[in-house]
């Protein structure tokens, strides 16, 4: 009976492992295998098309010549701003979009499926119609111009000192909808007892806000603090896409960095190596984020 | 049954494995491999060849160009995947009809890529993939970028053995690589300027020039220049190329070679041409106006084609824009006639090396070639008999074979349709002359890093931000220092 019962294990074992196995060939094949290769690429002189033979290991030659790289540490400048602008503006609108969606308002489930479409849109579509919202001649810069802000039409994709907010904009408006959605979630599992309470001590509609609302939905809030920070410290699409290919220093990326690196002039021992930089940042910051939570995060 | 479950599960998990292995995206654009040699019938009309250079089936010798080494074995079989970035109504599919004349058992499947810095990702990955045996690769930063990571084969061999001289057929032997010779420099550009012949005429301005220097064609873009009431530019008179280094061609007009390296191999971003050139074309476009700010080009994704096309500038600087003029449904706003004058000059008597047709595009037989043989037969018909359908493009064939002429035809179809679009005459004088001078491409030292050095300081300057001077002594200092880091 025992034998048997062994065996039946050792069979469901090899069946779960058989299920597991795609998954896991798919994960060491397309995962861990590109990730421990770029570590050793890093260090690494290597032009991708020149054949194993003339890879040259050379330390960390690579990283030296990347902190005296100006243009990578620009590139790292900028990812930083788009961090500190997308991630704050995303999530601070999605709370207050889901908190006006929370109540009785009209057409709902109409706003949430607006709200969302941008979200399940391609990146080039969308990107493409921010380059017509953009351009001189058109919607953005004639409401400026009709609003009296601006004296002549801004050339956005090429002001060095504005390029950067039509693609800030970009990635704002296209992750609301998911944003929004979990808020919504999260804001529906906050009791109303807590809120029947406050009203009648008195809280008005913002005390509330802050006081029940927010710490109620804090994880949600951390949750995607880590996730979008993640993310945008990766941006690439709609810089790509924006400028056409063509960013320039004043609104390029790392990670469009790294691709010009690797796929136009084919360097991927240096392109290994700020994806290592940058991979480091992500860790850190998620890091700090983890860290930080327990102070402002309620579960 | 729960076992019965689980072995259908699990075939499932397998076969939706093999699918995502099995599966992959196709070469860009990939179109349907021409017909067999047996079913292959002529091109369509509009793109038929009704005169030009046809293949000689005996290739005989024309008493002054060696053309005796293009044809081999004619029955020879095989298959060839042909890249270049045109499809099969621009021209190709003719191409390939009359290769298919002259080689009936060679199959020739075209694959259209985009020219773009993804597409030409693509065309990289797939030359890996061994799904490319012969390459047309356009622009000499992207060939240059094959060469140094070894995308093509290595035909000198073949070329000294088959007795090929490069300057004798196609006019120059400088397109080599660490002395080997990789592709043949077989497409080229006119560089000329395109010409609204209703606003020429209304603004009285005579003849077109047969020569002229920029202080001309300033004088001439002021009088076609119509400015509104409100002071607003209806039509600019005149343009430069939205490509932001494109000014710097003045050097390559008055030495006939680089436009980014100077002699002593610095790089010519502090050359006192480029800076006269730059801050004429930031007068034109930002103080006096008459040309289609090049600010606009880039912050709109422009090009001077379309502007011309649509009628927003009644002239401006281009290489191809002779494809479009006819396409009426495209471009419903053309209802003038399309004159031509050549590159402007910078001082009057100098020799114009753009006046004649300069290199850009090569072909060559990519790495992993399937089938060597029959992508030498055809690299060797397409470099020269073929070259021609590069004109259905708005490029211009490098070879000298190239019966003058052919152009309009192959574009138009015949002279009297060309003469609803264009000036005969003048594109005659200016256009595809392979007779006249032209520069060569010498020096490609760091070359990707030396062209992008301008790529940020010009977007200031030509936004009023940053001054001319400035702007290229930026250039110049981020350009040396990658010269100095490659050399």
């Amino acid at each position: 009976m025992k034998k048997q019962r062994s065996s039946l294990k050792k069979g469901e074992n090899i069946v779960g492992w058989a299920f597991v196995a795609p998954t896991m060939l798919i994960f060491f094949v397309l995962t861990a295998f590109p990730f421990f290769f770029s570590i050793f690429l890093s260090m690494a002189d290597w032009k991708f098309f020149n054949g194993w033979d003339k890879l040259k290991f050379v330390g960390l030659e690579n990283f030296v010549e990347l902190f005296e790289d100006e243009d990578f540490w620009n590139a790292m400048k900028n990812t930083i701003i788009y961090t500190v602008t997308i991630v704050p503006l995303s999530i601070g609108i999605s709370i207050v979009f889901a908190y006006g969606m929370n109540g009785r308002i009209f057409g709902k489930k109409v706003l949430r499926m607006l709200f969302f479409i941008p979200y399940i849109s391609s990146m080039v579509a969308v990107g493409a119609v921010f380059r017509m919202l953009f351009r001189e001649e058109a919607v953005v810069n004639n409401l400026l111009l009709d609003l009296n802000l601006i004296s002549e039409p801004i050339k956005w994709a090429i002001n060095a000192k504005l390029s950067k907010v039509p693609i800030i904009l970009l990635s704002v408006w296209c992750s609301i909808g998911y944003q929004l959605i979990l808020f919504t979630a999260a804001m529906q599992n906050v009791p109303n007892g807590l809120y029947e309470a406050a009203r009648i001590d008195g809280a008005n509609g913002l005390q509330q806000f802050i006081k029940i609302t927010l710490p109620m939905i804090s994880p949600t809030i951390f949750y995607l603090v880590i996730t979008r920070t993640m993310s945008v410290l990766k941006i690439f699409g709609s810089v790509n896409v924006f400028t056409m290919n063509t960013s320039t220093k004043s609104n390029t990326s790392v990670v469009v960095d790294i691709y010009n690196t690797a796929f136009v002039k084919y360097d991927f021992g240096p392109a290994s190596a700020m994806s290592m930089i940058l991979f480091v940042l992500v860790m850190v910051v998620t890091a700090i984020n983890f860290w930080g939570q327990k102070k402002w995060v309620h579960y | 049954m729960r076992n019965m479950r689980k072995l259908i599960a699990l075939l499932l998990a397998a076969c939706m494995l093999m699918l995502t292995g099995c599966s992959q995206t196709g070469p860009a654009q990939t179109e349907a491999p021409t017909k067999a040699p047996a079913e292959a019938t002529k091109a369509p009309e509009t793109s038929a060849p009704t005169s030009g250079a046809e293949t000689p089936t005996d290739a005989p010798d024309d008493g002054a160009l060696d053309t005796s080494w293009i044809l081999e074995d004619t029955n020879m079989s095989g298959t060839v995947n042909f890249w270049i970035p045109f499809k099969g109504t621009q021209g190709m599919d003719a191409l390939i009809a009359e290769f298919n004349s002259v080689y009936p058992n060679i199959t020739v499947n075209l694959n259209s890529y985009s020219n773009g810095a993804d597409g030409n990702v693509g065309v990289n990955t797939a030359i890996l993939a061994g799904e490319v045996d012969v390459l047309a690769s356009f622009g000499l930063g992207n060939t240059n970028n094959r060469w140094e990571n070894g995308l093509f084969v290595d035909i000198t061999d073949k070329v000294e053995e088959e007795g090929i001289d490069l300057v004798e057929q196609w006019g120059t032997d400088v397109y080599k690589y660490d002395g080997s010779i990789y592709t043949f420099p077989c497409g080229g550009l006119s560089n000329y300027i395109c010409i609204n012949m209703t606003a020429w005429n209304e603004a009285g301005l005579g003849e077109l020039p047969k020569e002229w220097t920029w202080d001309e064609y300033l004088e001439a873009s002021k009088a076609m220049t119509k400015v509104a009431a409100d002071g607003k530019v209806e039509i600019y008179g005149g343009s430069d190329v939205q490509d932001y280094s494109y000014f710097m061609y003045t050097i390559s007009q008055g030495s006939g070679k680089d436009r980014l390296y100077d002699e002593d191999g610095t790089s010519s971003y502090d050359n006192p041409r480029a800076l006269k050139a730059l801050e004429r074309k930031l007068k034109a476009e930002l103080e006096d106006k008459i040309w289609y700010p090049n600010a606009s080009y880039k912050s709109d994704g422009y090009y001077t084609n379309e502007a011309f096309l649509a009628g927003k500038i009644a002239s401006g600087i281009t290489t191809n824009i002779v494809r479009f003029l006819h396409q009426t449904e495209t471009y419903p706003d053309v209802k003038w006639v399309t004159g031509f004058a050549p590159y402007p000059v910078e001082e009057e008597g100098e020799t114009n090396y753009m006046s004649g047709v300069s290199t850009f595009s090569h072909a060559g037989i990519a790495l992993n070639c399937q089938d060597e043989d029959a992508a030498w037969a055809f690299l060797k018909w397409y470099s020269t008999y073929g070259v021609k359908y590069l004109v259905a493009a708005g490029h211009q064939p490098k070879w000298i074979g190239t019966e003058p002429g052919a152009a309009l035809a192959l574009i138009y179809g015949s002279e009297e349709e060309a003469a609803k679009w264009v000036d005969f005459e003048s594109f005659s004088h200016v256009i595809g002359r392979t007779d006249l001078p032209a520069y060569a491409d010498t020096n490609l030292t760091a070359l990707a890093d030396v062209g992008s050095a301008l790529k940020d300081p010009i977007m200031q300057a030509i936004s009023g931000e940053m001054s001319a001077e400035d702007c290229l002594k930026q250039a110049a200092e981020e350009a040396d220092e990658a010269i100095r880091d490659a050399q």
